[in-house]
């Protein structure tokens, strides 16, 4: 099971619409209700990981995203320039797909 | 669709534990009653103690949990006694100790955390002397009960208005329709777009609450000197309440509504539960203090403000908005016939915080320490220091 985890600022309805047997989103709202964390749990597919990753770059380029948990990693948007995060997220997307992929061939 | 019990390990291993915890009877009695009001499903309570120190309630698929952590309970009863044997500046000192340490442990800065358990250890809280024996169990714990009503109910009131899985046309902003044709043009591609046959599972905020708060907020625009008191913490002006008027009919706005009806929920259940509502609404006020105290740490912290050392920063958002959310519920008790025990909180804590925060040590001189080179066992170490911030099981 792969998980990312966002912490945004604004409204992410695209994800609820993923298909529930491939992605479980569980949503928290933090004490003040103007942060959410969305937790993804995605198991398999490899189109919905490109798609999940594209829907999150938009998100940042609509600068919704504040942080970004990808395997235990947390990323602090303002840390990081967009292009940097861009690239993070395509490396990040290829690494699971070689291991899903792998996991299939063996 | 993924097993739950494999998620919900994988959300507890994040929140970095100090103990087991068994099921507590007196909990699973609160949540059934609270359940019983709202009309809702009772959720499967899953029960720890760890540093995220709160309590969460959410879905996963249509099934409902929420997570009872003790170490809230741990933290609400310090500061109860803090509170109660009068705000003394050392019991509030050791206590911004540990909740900064705590912080510190949770985002994995144990070196760093090395200075805050130092300084934790060389205060002690004068109630646990002799001298401070009226602050024992019997005074904190009716308090401490009805302060777990309060918080359950709130949390509970967010799976009775979640809106779980809805359609992305019930979703999307309507005023982006490019946005919104786009986006189902890239589920359609992968099979993923559900359209209408998903179901919508709640009405959300009813509209006559969201007049209400309307209303609340008109009310205290009207009586801006309330929020005088905060010019430190605040960015803006309190009294141009910048904010307020450009988060009406925004997300953020419709976002800070729900807290305040699920306030409201957690509210009722406890008046409906308690009969002295005066006990209530000081334990409601010690409550949203203890969490407004530690969101505004946390997100100092997490916003990289720490270290601010001058009074350049500019404040929390978090504090902002659970004052108002205080004052709406203020205004929906009209409580100006008890006692306000929040003023007291914002004036102790605004004169105490920048002089703590600015006798800490600047992150460079942090970093310069020598032991920021030596190799540890962070396991253990980690250990060490949250049992030096242990101060005791509270349930």
């Amino acid at each position: 099971m792969i998980e990312i985890e966002l912490i945004v600022k604004g409204e992410t309805p695209e994800l609820f619409s993923l298909p529930r047997e491939e992605v479980t989103v569980v949503t928290e709202k933090n004490f003040n209700g103007d942060l959410t964390t969305i937790e993804l749990y995605i198991s398999e597919g490899l189109n919905i990981l490109f798609l999940i990753v594209s829907l999150i770059k938009s998100y940042i380029k609509q600068k919704k995203v504040s942080s970004l948990v990808l395997d235990k990693d947390k990323i602090e948007l303002h840390n990081v320039s967009e292009e940097t995060i861009m690239k993070v997220l395509d490396a990040w997307a290829q690494r699971n797909s070689r291991k899903k992929v792998s996991k299939k061939g063996s | 669709m993924h097993g739950h019990s494999e998620i919900l390990v994988r959300k507890l291993a994040k929140r970095v534990h100090r103990h087991e915890v068994g099921t507590l009877n007196s909990v699973d009695e609160i949540i059934n009653d609270c359940c019983k009001s709202l009309q809702i499903t009772v959720p499967t309570i899953v029960y720890c103690e760890s540093l995220a120190k709160n309590f969460s309630a959410f879905y996963l698929d249509d099934d409902p949990y929420i997570i009872f952590d003790s170490c809230l309970i741990e933290a609400l009863s310090l500061y109860d006694r803090i509170v109660l044997s009068g705000n003394n500046e050392e019991d509030l000192t050791k206590f911004f100790y540990k909740l900064i340490g705590e912080e510190l442990i949770r985002n994995g800065e144990l070196r760093r955390c090395l200075y805050m358990t130092g300084k934790y250890r060389q205060l002690s809280f004068s109630f646990d002397d002799e001298s401070g024996a009226e602050y024992t169990d019997s005074t904190v714990t009716p308090l401490l009960s009805l302060q777990t009503y309060f918080i359950l109910g709130h949390e509970l009131g967010h799976l009775s208005v979640a809106p779980r899985y809805r359609t992305i046309d019930d979703r999307c902003d309507q005023n982006n329709q490019d946005e919104q044709d786009k986006q189902r043009e890239q589920l359609e591609a992968t099979g993923a777009y559900t359209g209408k046959a998903t179901a919508s599972a709640s009405k959300g905020v009813p509209t006559a609450y969201r007049d209400f708060i309307d209303e609340c907020m008109n009310v205290i625009r009207e009586h801006s000197g309330l929020l005088d008191s905060l010019g430190y913490y605040l960015d803006e002006d309190p009294s141009t309440f910048k904010y307020a008027i450009a988060f009406d009919e925004s997300f953020f706005y419709r976002n800070f509504v729900e807290e305040c009806y699920c306030d409201f929920q957690g509210l009722k259940l406890l008046l409906e539960h308690y009969e002295k509502p005066e006990d209530s609404v000081r334990g409601i006020s010690l409550a949203m203090s203890y969490l407004i105290l530690q969101e505004a740490v946390r997100s100092d912290m997490t916003d990289n403000k720490f270290f601010f050392g001058d009074k350049t920063h500019y404040a929390s958002r978090c504090v902002y908005f659970a004052v108002l959310r205080m004052q709406v519920m203020f205004v929906t008790l009209q409580v100006n016939k008890f006692e306000n025990p929040f003023r007291s909180f914002l004036n102790t804590w605004s004169s105490l915080w920048p002089k703590l925060v600015e006798k800490i040590p600047s992150e460079e001189a942090f970093e310069a320490a020598p032991f920021f080179s030596i190799p540890i066992n962070e396991e253990r170490l980690r250990s060490l220091l949250m049992a030096a911030f242990y101060y005791r099981s509270v349930r």
